[in-house]
């Protein structure tokens, strides 16, 4: 639970999965690579927490999507890679109040803004509502009740991933 | 109270009713997903409700004609902590 995962296992893992058929587009000359998926979200290369299983997830995700164009320059890569930001830990507890720096990350970022691919994309919880802060409690306590010990009670009532994420486009 | 504690604490009650808003700006003008066949990749059965409950719970609004599927590449199971999963549904 605590290991580096392979790099290598993982991208052949997501291979198998997503572009069963890469091999034979690779044969050819004229197949453009496609995948049964257009975009692929996981951990930033901090792993947000730092837990070794996420960054491995970061390193086998790129290492994947790499592949899918490995050997055919000029193709556009049928898969986006989007990996959510990892914050300081002065930043990761302070709820709601994290959305100046996250808007400020957001606003330096949209320099080269490209619709189709966009390089950052933001989202936010609603405070009430449907499909809101308390969707987002209800799936940590009621579905996932196992692994409510105290202190993940501080994690969903401070930290700033339980209202937003950030998620910045990879460049494989 | 002075004026400057007089406006902080001001910011600080109105902090939510700012943020609300913002959250209906950004859920209008940013940049979004549309109709994408989509892969959550996660470690553990529970990241997908610790760190990204914003993106899923943003990514399967029904108009946007996103597909998502969350793929998680463990049990999570060690010593301390088992997972005893129910079904999710989210919405």
């Amino acid at each position: 639970m605590t290991e580096t995962w392979e790099e290598a296992k993982i991208s052949k893992l997501l291979m198998e999965a997503f572009a069963p058929q890469l091999e034979r587009q690779r044969a050819s000359d004229s197949a453009k690579p496609t995948a049964n998926i257009d975009v692929l979200i996981t951990f930033d290369e901090t792993g947000v927490s730092s837990h070794p299983n996420h960054i491995s997830l970061y390193h086998g995700a790129r290492a994947f999507v790499a592949s899918l164009v490995k050997g055919k320059p000029g193709w556009t890569n049928p898969v986006d890679l989007y990996t959510l930001s990892s914050v300081n830990v002065l930043r990761k507890y302070t709820f709601f109040y994290d959305m100046f720096a996250t808007l400020a990350t957001f606003a330096m970022s949209m320099g080269k803004a490209n619709k189709e691919h966009p390089p950052t994309l933001v989202f936010m919880n609603q405070l009430a509502g449907e499909g809101a802060l308390g969707t987002a409690w209800s799936a940590m306590t009621t579905a996932h009740k196992s692994q409510m010990v105290w202190f993940r009670y501080l994690w969903i009532g401070f930290s700033r991933y339980m209202l937003m994420n950030d998620l910045k486009r990879e460049k494989v | 109270m002075d004026p400057t504690t007089t406006t902080f604490l001001c910011l600080l009650a109105l902090m939510p009713v700012l943020y609300m808003y913002t959250v209906g700006v950004v859920a209008t003008r940013f940049p979004a997903l549309r109709n994408k066949r989509i892969c959550l990749l996660i470690a553990h059965p529970d990241d997908e409700a610790m760190f990204f409950a914003p993106t899923m719970l943003a990514l399967t609004r029904p108009e946007t004609g996103n597909h998502v599927k969350i793929l998680c590449l463990s049990t999570g199971k060690t010593d301390c902590f088992h997972w005893r999963r129910t079904h999710v549904n989210i919405h």
